[in-house]
């Protein structure tokens, strides 16, 4: 009785946070076109959320991907670059929807929702319920977290990536092993999480006091490079060349290189002073995210915050940022999960509160951005 | 302002990377506490005396010659002859010198690491070395004088005329590290002193010190002094 009892709570939390952090970017959603609009109407509401949600950036890309696969002839071949699970999981709950773009729109805000729910229960390993819900309210704040909403791999990347740390910290090696594997071909950053799961491998069997001998099942962990293996596969067998994606990576439109860190934010601001509007909604936010990023984990170290997520956090970041010609960091800095559970760990007191007030302010602003168009990417 | 946003992504970033493998050493308990704050205290005054020469020799610059061209930022500040060619080898790695030539190699192959940024490769070796170095002799001085005289000799070491070569690429690194080792393991012989010592007339000799330097530093700047 007590058991049900304890799920039964358990389940009306995580509906409450699903519910909380997906009903933040409806209410937005509402409100920005309430503004845009002068006032509301549901189909104007609608043709919003269509259009918005399904035609933007990268979300043709994945459609097509859904529709037709790779491709190696046409305008279309290019979408290469783009990694297989989320049009595949599109694909295949299209079968029951009947349309990708609903499929897709599905997918990441159900991905979404339970990426919400794992990061609370993710920080509630080492904190209370307070500091657990503030870590999905920032994650739902945050202010490029509108991408979850639509047809992007944001909300998928986000669950398998939380996914795999949670089950990191529970010493699951075989279930992190096959996220990781799974977060690998949905991101480049994926494989990524090979670098917190080796060293928390290493440190539950040679370091921690009460940890325990290495096990067979600990291999599972090398699925994580096999994911990003298994898309060079894909490279492979359209093209014979395991890396045509970067020869497609550097051409038109997304002309990316890779640059030292350094040189990248040098960049930035020199493409800020010379495209002005853009400044705002990409390049000096750009700038602004990489020393905010590093501020926290910089924090995160003083305070003597888990090496794993640390770890994660600053090969995330260094990774992130050696993109040379990167319009979408504000996108990709969402990934960057160990902020948020550092952030919602503080104590509570007035930097708490103003955090969360000034991720409101700026969710709210760069959503309305989004909605009308801006060149958020 | 986008050179230097780009230098402070780059220490910042070096710093998180740096940070974390001392956490990871110090997890895995191969590096003890006492030697982590010792190596925190040398890097923050490391930093601070390597943006104070930095600042004033750009400032020097900036009135000397009118102008700080870009991208090579510091390489242009310091125009020395031997300056330029330990800058131009870390690109193009010779063996310049028995010293030199080993910071050469070891600054390209940083370079390379940082995906052809051989300029920041080679500052950034350079600051490693000497914060090394001063985490050695701090703590072979603490043991030998007591906790503050190692702070006020070990800051001294880094304010002696042309020690602003020790934040350039060239064989003074190497050669402040070699010493550093040297008299880490040397040191073991003395006896430690019972009382704690202090360096007289402190304030006057550091800023003695510094105003030598300062002088250096100009020579370096207008390419009269290495």
């Amino acid at each position: 009785m007590t058991t049900m009892r304890t799920w039964k709570k358990k389940w009306a939390v995580w509906l409450a946070v699903a519910l909380a952090c997906l009903g933040l970017h409806y209410l937005v959603m509402v409100l920005c076109r309430f503004i845009m609009n002068g006032g509301f109407s549901l189909q104007g509401f609608a043709d919003m959320f269509w259009q918005r949600l399904t035609e933007p950036g990268d979300a043709p890309r994945y459609l097509d991907l859904a529709e037709n696969g790779y491709v190696t002839e046409g305008e279309n071949r290019i979408n290469l670059v783009f990694y297989p699970l989320y049009p595949l999981l599109v694909r295949g709950l299209s079968y029951l929807t009947g349309s990708l773009p609903v499929a897709g729109i599905v997918v990441s805000q159900v991905c979404y929702a339970v990426s919400s729910v794992l990061l609370y229960e993710l920080i509630l390993m080492d904190a209370d319920a307070r500091c657990a819900w503030d870590g999905a309210l920032l994650m739902a704040l945050y202010p490029f977290s509108t991408f979850v909403m639509g047809v992007f791999s944001e909300g998928l990347f986000l669950m398998l990536t939380i996914g795999a740390l949670y089950a990191l910290r529970r010493d699951r090696m075989p279930a992190a092993g096959i996220i990781g594997f799974l977060a690998a071909l949905s991101r480049t950053q994926g494989m990524l999480l090979f670098f917190p799961a080796v060293y928390q491998w290493i440190r539950r069997c040679f370091l921690e006091k009460d940890g325990r001998s290495p096990k067979f099942t600990d291999l599972f962990l090398l699925l994580i490079p096999l994911g990003f293996f298994a898309y060079l596969c894909i490279n492979h067998h359209l093209y014979g060349d395991w890396f045509k994606f970067l020869q497609y990576e550097e051409a038109p439109p997304w002309y990316q290189s890779t640059q030292w860190v350094g040189r990248n934010i040098a960049q930035h601001y020199s493409m800020a002073v010379e495209y002005g509007g853009l400044g705002y909604v990409i390049y000096y936010v750009q700038i602004a995210l990489f020393f905010v990023i590093l501020g926290v984990l910089i924090y995160g170290v003083w305070k003597k915050e888990s090496m794993m997520y640390l770890l994660y956090g600053g090969v995330y970041l260094g990774f992130s940022y050696l993109s040379g010609w990167m319009i979408s960091g504000g996108r990709y800095m969402l990934g960057c999960v160990p902020v948020f559970i550092i952030l919602a760990k503080q104590r509570d007191g007035l930097p708490r509160r103003l955090i969360l007030a000034v991720s409101a302010l700026l969710f709210f602003a760069y959503s309305l951005f989004f909605y009308k168009a801006y060149a958020i990417m | 302002m986008a050179e230097f946003l780009g230098f402070a992504a780059s220490v910042g970033m070096l710093s998180l990377i740096g940070c974390l493998i001392v956490l990871f050493l110090l997890e895995a308990g191969a590096m003890k506490k006492e030697a982590v704050k010792n190596l925190f205290y040398s890097f923050l005054m490391a930093a601070g005396v390597g943006a104070a020469y930095f600042l004033t020799a750009a400032l020097i610059c900036q009135l000397t010659r009118q102008e700080i061209s870009s991208p090579a930022l510091i390489s242009t500040i310091f125009s020395g002859e031997k300056t330029k060619q330990a800058f131009a080898a870390l690109e193009h790695p010779a063996w310049i010198g028995p010293l030199s030539g080993l910071f050469a190699y070891a600054g390209h192959a940083a370079g390379i690491l940082l995906f052809g940024q051989f300029e920041t490769a080679g500052i950034a070796l350079a600051f490693l070395m000497t914060v090394v170095s001063a985490a050695l002799i701090k703590h072979r001085l603490q043991a030998l004088l007591g906790d503050q005289a190692a702070k006020d000799i070990s800051f001294l070491l880094l304010c002696f005329p042309g020690d602003v070569f020790f934040f350039l690429p060239g064989f003074m690194p190497v050669a402040l590290l070699i010493f550093a080792v040297a008299f880490s393991l040397l040191g073991r012989r003395f006896a430690p002193s019972k009382a704690e010592k202090h360096v007289p007339a402190y304030g006057l000799v550091l800023s003695v010190s510094m105003t030598a330097s300062a002088f250096i530093l100009s020579g370096a700047v207008s390419g009269w002094i290495m």
